[in-house]
């Protein structure tokens, strides 16, 4: 039987710590604020050791992929220690950046500020390089009871429904669906499960929640109530006594296909 | 909360999972452990033993706290094979005046070489602040140390072979009986180290410590550790662990000496006898989930069929959730108030437990406790400037 | 001691494949001609993407000959993955039909979505158990162990003999299966963490 997917979230920026300029992993509240939480890679193969399922590594400043030599550096060392799944994005705008992350060693590639530009991006990539390797992220708002598509890049809620969106997406061939609710981000107040619902219910591709996690309940009710495929988080593995390991246990008590590590 | 219809342990310890008749994960884990071949596995050590002897400056190192599993590990390898340890101890700079002598008896009766090393007091507390904001657990240089440490100096000294005590499985199921549990990087990172590196820490204390007090707590690497040709095994997957009749055969051969634990029960005087924080680590984790030092000891002997369920609930009854004596020297080495220190503690809290302060008594001091050295206190500023980064998120 | 050989006909994630070889120790390099089949003890085939990109990738280059003669008269162990695996079958039927290179029966056809059980989404993403047909040196036949899948095509109609291992998503499908001397996973063995590698160590050992 297909498990349900823990997914630790690593947000990759740059910082200044003790007068060295590095590139470090943060997490965030609202896409605003960020917390320094450690070196990528030594994370990432802390993430391996506690059996994450996947790793969802996104860069964060806006910088196209070209000009990022740090992420696909990354990823480059990532798969030489880790043996694990890994989503990688940020300023993926062109085929030829899913070819180099591709080849470096990441198995998907999410994309999110291109699909504003221009959603039929997907539609060629999911051709070249198998749907199975598209992750369209998308952040979105919900104002007045409609839900919007946030874009990031520009920091601005758009008038695109989150629902029509994503569903012109997989008509384009997306393989898989990140959706993030801002208000949620960082906040530790649970998921927004009424969406993530609706949105599962509504395609017929896997979807991966991410958003507010802050108990390891919360992972109990995601899984159950909107049936997501997977819930990343951040927040949740790196400010408190929890990890992977200990959520999976919680998860497999209240009876939820997860992977318990054989 | 649920508790386990074995052994008692509530559903928010680390990793533990229910079966469909109520017993953990951990009670069945046992089941393997019985079905092991120690026969077979005494072999096995038998061999491994003769493939490292005399062939380095020491055929093996023991990392040492001189608590009982170290000290019956170190006892079992020199009795036993009459191996030449280098005993390597990491110093959290909590040991106790009983401990102390224990060391000195037990290095002494067996003769061995030690190693011994402590850190710098400033950047310790400075760790024990950032973690226990971070994780709610205050013994991060603790942990990485032992772990970390003596993997350094099996490194610089070219001593391949290092033997740990009891494998994990005796207490959680990060790992099982089943599984090859090697003590390397991937247990390390897996649970021992909190989710945080040396690197990883350096990161979030923002660059207030300089590098390098950072580096006896980093694992090495697994290429230079490949290179010496290193097993890092526990003692206990080769011979059946029993903490009981151990500290015994300690006790009468050696002259170790058990000692009064804050808030735990006089018969279980052998177990964590060597750190005067003790008290307060077992507190946090009452305070974050629900139980502790009374739960954990008297959850090894249901499981053991020592104790009946009704004793072991009338212990927990009698000495948990007490305010420990030591949180005083706590509060003030890492320079923040017991208000603080409570919300702290219960910001990590596991749920379904939700912590009642009021309800808190005041836990019996240890014959001891005057003697603990209250030196180094941390200046309020210094705390400041690491709180304020907690009270931003919270 | 080995020497892992993983044809390089640009269609594959090879870096991960390589780097999980060499921590498991079994001295992998890239094979881009055909002399290099020579010094394989092992090959590997990988393969990612569309299928008829992968095999027309396959025919394409130089490769394909000199795999034949090792796998077929050398008797050289293979291990196909992914979209190496479903080349090996007689067809699939991805965004087209075509012809794959028949070493295995079997077909590559479509998973589908079941309309009565809205849970079963294609792709095929995620941790899935697999039950394997034969006791092994790390896998018991009696146990599922969970590996990590990414694909919306399955192999299907494969000889009973053939089948090493099954997976259910939606209908049961074969995602290991085997013949003589070549072996094939659907599932990614270099993402598969603990399991993976013991099941490349399985392979080193066949």
């Amino acid at each position: 039987m297909l498990k349900k997917r823990l997914i630790p979230k690593l947000l990759l920026t740059k910082r200044n710590i003790g007068g060295i300029d590095m590139d470090i992993l943060v997490t965030t509240k609202n896409f605003e604020s960020r917390i320094s939480i450690g070196d990528p890679l030594s994370q990432a193969k802390i993430y391996e050791a506690n059996l994450a399922d996947e790793l969802l590594i996104l860069a964060i400043d806006s910088i196209p992929l070209d000009e990022n030599s740090a992420l696909l550096a990354l990823i480059d060392r990532m798969s030489e220690e880790l043996f694990m799944p890994l989503c990688v994005g940020g300023g993926v705008s062109t085929l030829k950046h899913f070819e180099e992350l591709l080849n470096a060693g990441a198995d998907k590639i999410s994309v999110n500020s291109i699909l504003l530009d221009n959603p039929k991006f997907v539609k060629k990539a999911s051709q070249d390089f198998g749907s199975q390797c598209v992750v369209a992220s998308i952040d979105y708002r919900v104002m007045d009871g409609k839900n919007l598509v946030f874009n990031h890049r520009e920091k601005i809620v758009t008038d695109l429904d989150l629902f029509e969106f994503t569903s012109l997406l997989v008509d384009y061939g997306v393989g898989e669906l990140h959706i993030c609710n801002i208000d949620k981000d960082g906040s530790s107040i649970g998921i927004d499960l009424d969406t993530a619902e609706a949105i599962n219910n509504s395609i017929d591709i896997p979807i991966i929640v991410s958003g507010g996690i802050g108990t390891a309940q919360d992972f109990v009710e995601g899984f159950t109530q909107t049936d997501c495929s997977a819930i990343a988080a951040g927040t949740y593995f790196t400010s408190q006594d929890q990890n992977p390991m200990q959520a999976r246990s919680h998860i497999s008590n209240a009876n939820i296909p997860i992977r318990m590590g054989r | 909360m649920i508790r386990c219809t074995k052994c008692n342990l509530p559903e928010t310890h680390e990793t533990i999972a229910f079966d469909a008749q109520g017993v953990c994960n951990i009670c069945n884990n046992q089941n393997v452990r019985d079905g092991i071949d120690w026969i077979k596995q005494k072999k096995l050590l038998d061999e491994l033993v003769e493939e490292y002897r005399g062939k380095y400056d020491y055929d093996c190192i023991v990392p040492f706290s001189g608590g009982k599993d170290s000290t019956w590990t170190l006892y079992y390898l020199v009795k036993e094979y009459n191996l030449k340890p280098l005993v390597v101890r990491y110093d959290h700079g909590f040991m106790r005046p009983n401990l102390e002598d224990n060391v000195a008896k037990v290095t002494k009766e067996l003769g061995v070489d030690v190693i011994s090393y402590r850190s710098n007091w400033h950047v310790t507390r400075k760790l024990m602040l950032q973690s226990f904001i971070e994780k709610g657990d205050f013994c991060w240089h603790c942990h990485t140390g032992i772990f970390a440490y003596p993997m350094q100096i099996a490194i610089e000294k070219n001593v391949p072979l290092i033997f740990w005590g009891e494998p994990s499985a005796e207490y959680t199921s990060y790992y099982g009986y089943d599984d090859q549990e090697f003590v390397d990087e991937e247990r390390f990172n897996r649970y021992t180290n909190l989710g945080i590196t040396a690197e990883d820490m350096f990161i979030r204390l923002d660059g207030k410590v300089d590098k390098r007090d950072l580096k006896a707590f980093q694992y090495p690497a697994l290429k230079d550790l490949r290179n010496l040709g290193y097993k890092s095994v526990c003692l206990g997957s080769y011979v059946k662990w029993d903490v009981k009749q151990q500290s015994k055969i300690i006790m009468d051969d050696l002259g170790w000496q058990g000692d009064q634990v804050e808030n735990v029960p006089e018969e279980y005087n052998y177990e964590k006898i060597e750190c005067f924080m003790q008290g307060v680590r077992d507190h946090i984790k009452y305070v974050k989930r629900g139980y502790t030092r009374p739960s954990h000891l008297s959850a090894i002997d249901l499981r053991n069929g020592r104790i009946s369920m009704e004793d072991a609930k009338k212990t927990i009854e009698k000495y948990e959730g007490k305010r420990p004596p030591s949180l005083d020297l706590f509060l003030d080495f890492v320079g923040i108030s017991e208000d603080e220190f409570y919300e702290i503690a219960s910001s990590h809290t596991i749920s379904p437990w939700q912590f009642n302060r009021s309800a808190l008594e005041d836990g019996i001091k240890t014959h001891d406790f005057n003697q603990w050295s209250r030196a180094g206190k941390m200046p309020r500023e210094e705390a400041e400037s690491q709180l304020i980064q907690w009270k931003e998120i919270k | 001691m080995y020497k892992v050989g993983i044809v390089d006909y640009k269609c594959g994630n090879i870096r991960s494949l390589f780097n999980a070889f060499e921590f498991i120790q079994a001295n992998p390099f890239l094979v881009s001609n055909a002399q290099d089949f020579d010094k394989a003890t092992h090959i590997v085939l990988p393969g990612v993407g569309a299928f008829g990109y992968c095999i027309e990738n396959l025919r394409k280059s130089t490769l394909l000959e000199p795999l034949s003669e090792h796998v077929f008269e050398k008797l050289k162990p293979l291990l196909g993955i992914c979209v190496g695996m479903q080349m090996l079958l007689e067809q699939s039927k991805e965004l087209g039909n075509y012809d794959g290179l028949g070493w295995i029966n079997g077909s590559v056809e479509e998973l589908k979505k079941n309309k009565d059980d809205a849970k079963i989404k294609v792709p095929h993403v995620g941790w899935n158990s697999v039950t394997f047909t034969n006791d092994s040196k790390f896998f018991r036949k009696e146990q599922d162990y969970d590996f990590y899948f990414d694909h919306s095509y399955a192999a299907q109609n494969i000889p009973l003999d053939n089948i090493a291992g099954e997976t259910s998503h939606g209908s049961r499908f074969s995602s290991v299966i085997r013949k003589n001397n070549i072996l094939a996973s659907q599932f990614h063995p270099e993402k598969s963490q603990v399991n993976g590698l013991n099941f490349l160590k399985d392979f080193l050992e066949s």
